[in-house]
């Protein structure tokens, strides 16, 4: 459905997309994942033939997008990062406007219109003003005002900023269900858990690049780690923490504030093993639980840093 | 395009600083106008004013005659009535009357007050005096010049019949007028700032909105046409309150041509939205450096059509005549003179014409700006 190749942008000296290529087929859930500034906002507005780029092509629905293939916009449904509203129009209003750009059919739009507000749960703030409602009901309006004309490809750009935990899943359940619905999904965040939550293939980006791309289990099987055990209300001396440092698979101890974290290469058994080890060498300890790596330990260890650095 | 600009309607009706700036700031305006410009004329039509007779010498009635002969020439402006003494003060303490003249050997003017009203008796009597001194003086010095000097003298206060204001197009002008007839190009070009900051809301790189707006499937040119309609209309109608309220409340007298102004009106705000737009849309700058630009435009078009500084029309019209037939506040505030002006509507025409063109240019250049524009950042 969408191809980038080699895609270069720059603004001045700053390199923001550095040779980026991506491939997003119909029907999935496709995620950027990447630090802010990391070039997802940039790539969207390449795509979206909003911005300049300096090099490389993009094809959309097999074709060049260019800023006035209307035929391409009509199949499209963007839900910008910051809110895009008429803030003199009421909620139902603002969707009908936005509605209006893509269906001209008056009973056609108005169906639309009442679906994209039952989708995002605004029927009882349908005849507020954006500057009456919540940053929670906020984002949901500007998510009714991207999808309400049905588009096959929806693009959401942090749609999550700012919104707090309940609106939060609102949008992430009704994204995963306009991708059952048959739209297909591009989905910027800097939230791992989120992407992790609904994407279906992930690319994660830095400094322009894509570093790293495929489904959450294929990138998590990129990295050395399996498994990190964390366990909390330990008291260690250094043999003992050299002793399990030199546990079968374990490749990584960080010992801090009676906080041990050990990270394992992919192999099972190593929650038991530790287990084993702190019995027979009689250690107390407070809790101990076991984790598979994050997408944040992906992007830790191909770039050195935190993601949310 | 009916749909969008539904919307657009509802939008710019409840934005209040939108409304206050074109509809509501244009009519404030014009009351203080009308109180500082308009009272004048109107308190001006007729002054009171009590004679009280104290002396028949023939010396005293030379300033009687003085006055009779004013009220005769400028019959609007005082209304002169003999009686007592004690009468003149009564209705003068009632506030009947604005002033008292003696007529006595040295006349003697009282008042009440320090108005306008006041200041005119004064003046009358200062005149009065400052002749007869100049009578004095000539017929102690050079009494063979006296006939000639009382023949100009009584000129003099012939005058008012002579001096009336008009112009050499034919027509009799109101110079109080014109003020208004300025407000109504400025609310035209108030227009320019609706226009200015349309075109700003279909600009991807300025508002979230623009982008949204330029990511639909609806062509630029409709959007951009219906925005100009809509904001004409508005614009078009809040001069026609403002006309309404100079004719209807305020009962001023903007002369005959009313469906003249109605036109230049008109087309004033087309010209002043499609301006604001095409600033608007001209470079990809960010929203600060596109305002600067537009009060740059528009207070150089108002300084250069005259509105600030007199006389700097003319001297465009001898040097570079071309700024005159492009710049919209001069084409404006042109067309209403040449209106009250002249008979001929040669010169009206070409203004409007002028006008419509320049609007239609303005708004094409606005579509080819923002057409299939890709921005360098957002």
């Amino acid at each position: 459905m969408i191809q980038i190749k080699n895609l270069v942008k720059r603004y001045g000296d700053l390199v923001a997309l550095d040779h980026l290529n991506l491939e997003i087929l119909e029907g999935e859930v496709f995620g950027l994942l990447g630090p802010n500034g990391c070039g997802k906002t940039t790539a969207i507005s390449c795509l979206l033939a909003l911005l300049k780029y300096d090099k490389g092509e993009i094809t959309l629905f097999g074709r060049e997008m260019h800023p006035d293939s209307y035929d391409i916009k009509r199949k499209i449904g963007i839900v910008p990062q910051e809110v895009a509203v008429f803030q003199e129009l009421s909620v139902v209003e603002n969707i009908d406007y936005f509605c209006g750009l893509y269906i001209k059919d008056k009973v056609k739009r108005r169906e639309c219109v009442e679906e994209a507000i039952d989708f995002v749960g605004l029927e009882s703030h349908r005849k507020m003003r954006p500057n009456q409602l919540s940053g929670g009901l906020l984002r949901r309006l500007n998510i009714a005002c991207g999808i309400a004309h049905k588009p096959k490809l929806v693009i959401l750009d942090e749609p999550t900023v700012a919104v707090d935990p309940q609106s939060r899943n609102h949008i992430l359940e009704g994204i995963q269900k306009l991708n059952k619905d048959g739209a297909t999904i591009i989905y910027t965040s800097h939230y791992m858990e989120e992407v992790e939550q609904i994407c279906t293939r992930i690319a994660i980006l830095d400094h322009g690049r894509n570093i790293a791309s495929g489904t959450k289990e294929e990138l998590k099987r990129m990295i050395k780690m399996g498994e990190r055990i964390t366990i909390e209300g330990i008291a260690l001396d250094k043999e003992q923490l050299q002793e399990i440092k030199e546990l079968p698979h374990v490749f990584q101890t960080d010992y801090k504030n009676q906080k041990l974290v050990v990270c394992c290469s992919g192999a099972k058994q190593n929650l038991m093993r530790v287990l084993h080890y702190l019995q027979e060498k009689e250690i107390s300890f407070g809790k101990i639980f076991s984790e598979m790596p994050t997408l944040n330990d992906v992007f830790l260890e191909i770039t050195g840093k935190e993601l949310r650095d | 395009m009916i749909q969008l600009m539904k919307y657009r309607f509802l939008s710019l009706l409840r934005d209040r600083t939108t409304m206050f700036w074109s509809l509501l700031f244009p009519l404030i305006l014009c009351t203080l106008f009308y109180v500082t410009f308009g009272n004048i004329d109107t308190n001006l039509e007729c002054i009171d004013t009590a004679v009280v007779v104290r002396d028949e010498s023939r010396q005293a009635k030379t300033f009687q005659t003085f006055l009779g002969d004013i009220e005769e020439e400028a019959e609007d402006l005082i209304k002169t009535e003999e009686m007592t003494d004690k009468k003149a003060k009564s209705l003068l303490k009632d506030g009947k009357i604005c002033g008292i003249f003696y007529i006595d050997k040295e006349p003697e003017l009282l008042v009440a007050g320090t108005g306008v009203e006041e200041s005119v008796l004064q003046s009358f009597l200062e005149s009065y005096q400052g002749g007869l001194e100049i009578v004095q003086n000539v017929s102690r010095e050079k009494p063979e010049n006296l006939p000639e000097l009382m023949k100009h003298l009584s000129g003099s206060a012939m005058q008012a019949e002579y001096v009336k204001e008009a112009s050499l197009g034919g027509k009799e002008t109101d110079g109080m007028i014109q003020y208004f007839f300025s407000l109504i190009a400025m609310t035209c070009m108030f227009g320019c700032f609706l226009g200015f900051e349309a075109s700003m809301m279909i600009q991807a790189n300025i508002y979230p909105v623009g982008a949204r707006r330029c990511l639909g499937a609806t062509g630029k040119m409709k959007i951009i046409l219906s925005d100009f309609i809509l904001i004409c209309v508005i614009n078009f109608v809040d001069i026609l309150v403002l006309l309404g309220y100079m004719t209807g409340v305020l009962k001023l007298d903007l002369g005959d041509d009313i469906g003249k102004i109605i036109l230049v009106s008109f087309v004033g705000c087309l010209i002043g939205v499609a301006m604001g737009m095409l600033v608007g849309s001209v470079g990809k700058w960010k929203e600060g450096t596109k305002i600067a630009i537009l009060l740059a435009v528009s207070l150089g078009s108002s300084f250069l059509s005259g509105l600030m500084v007199g006389g700097i029309k003319g001297l465009i019209e001898e040097y570079c005549p071309i700024i005159n037939r492009i710049n919209p506040s001069a084409l404006i505030s042109d067309a209403f003179y040449s209106m009250t002006i002249y008979e001929d509507a040669s010169r009206y025409t070409r203004d409007v014409l002028s006008m419509a063109v320049w609007a239609v240019i303005f708004l094409i250049g606005n579509f080819f700006m923002v057409r299939r524009v890709r921005y360098d950042s957002i």
